[in-house]
């Protein structure tokens, strides 16, 4: 009998089930689209990038639990699939801090002549781009989402064209948002197709 | 299974198979349920293709033998039954799988 289920497979399937809502691709691409479009009219003020930075966060868990729950169910994965995340996010959080760091390091140290601080300056946008590039992949291993590889890529080219074509970063932004954005919105509607609400008694009546 | 015809001393083992477990409905519940911590009844009637009536009947049987445990609760006023896989319904799980992988290799 060879068709003994592998939980394995059952486990990473049901996983990219919800994953394949498209939401997050949705949310994140909105948020860069704007964030893009409000600093090429230069009216990004603090507050809206704050507003902007913690949107998606709060967006995505309210839309998962009102769209993706109904439709796929509720599921809680097993104590590896927490820790994986808590991998990530410790990698996120010493990529921050190290990000912070050397942008924060000229300014720590005195304030620098001109072409001292041009050149941290600039070693530190190439560091904030390989990091993030490093914080998406790292993402997309850990927790099997294939489609980020996709966009890490897209990221690199971008930033790399931008960079040979002085292309200003606020296009960029809201054309790996845009891209983002379609992606999720594909995979929203089919999500949706795919997985309709079921209607009457969902609850197990044993 | 399908090339080679079971031996003699196979067949029998196939008799003190698990019956609970080896329904395939119910394999494919209690191997979902196996693969994660804990699952709504959404979830497994998305995962199997089962019916509700045939999902609800198997889940009632797996209960009954103790191999799954089952969770009420309320989220934002509307009834949410969380199921997982017992340990009693991890282990048989698990020495279904070994007896299974025996009766093949040999």
């Amino acid at each position: 009998m060879e068709s003994i289920p592998n939980p394995k497979i059952i486990e990473k399937r049901a996983y990219n089930v919800y994953h394949s809502d498209g939401i997050f691709d949705m949310v994140i691409g909105l948020t860069l689209l704007a964030y893009g479009i409000l600093n090429f009219f230069d009216s990004l003020h603090p507050w809206m990038s704050f507003v902007i930075a913690f949107l998606p966060a709060v967006s995505v868990r309210w839309l998962k639990k009102k769209i993706t729950y109904p439709r796929v169910g509720f599921v809680k994965f097993v104590e590896w699939k927490s820790t994986r995340w808590t991998t990530a996010l410790i990698i996120a959080g010493i990529l921050m801090v190290m990000v912070l760091g050397f942008v924060l390091l000229p300014k720590i140290i005195g304030e620098p002549s001109q072409v001292k601080f041009r050149l941290v300056e600039s070693i530190a946008i190439y560091s904030v781009g390989i990091m993030l590039l490093g914080l998406l992949l790292a993402v997309a291993y850990l927790q099997h989402l294939t489609r980020l590889y996709g966009y890490a890529l897209l990221i690199a080219v971008c930033a790399t064209a931008g960079h040979l074509m002085h292309i200003g970063l606020e296009y960029y932004i809201a054309f790996i948002g845009a891209v983002a954005a379609v992606v999720g919105i594909v995979l929203f509607i089919r999500f949706l197709k795919r997985y309709p609400r079921l209607e009457g008694d969902e609850s197990y009546a044993g | 299974m399908r090339d080679k015809a079971v031996s003699l001393p196979n067949q029998a083992r196939l008799y003190t198979l698990d019956r609970i477990i080896h329904e395939p409905a119910r394999l494919l519940i209690v191997t979902h349920l196996a693969a994660v911590e804990s699952a709504d009844f959404v979830f497994l009637l998305r995962q199997t293709g089962l019916t509700k009536g045939n999902l609800s009947a198997h889940l009632r049987t797996l209960e009954a033998a103790g191999y799954i445990e089952v969770k009420k609760e309320f989220v934002e006023r509307i009834p949410r039954t969380l199921l997982r896989l017992s340990a009693t319904g991890r282990e048989a799980l698990k020495e279904y799988r070994r007896q299974m992988k025996q009766i093949i290799h040999q």
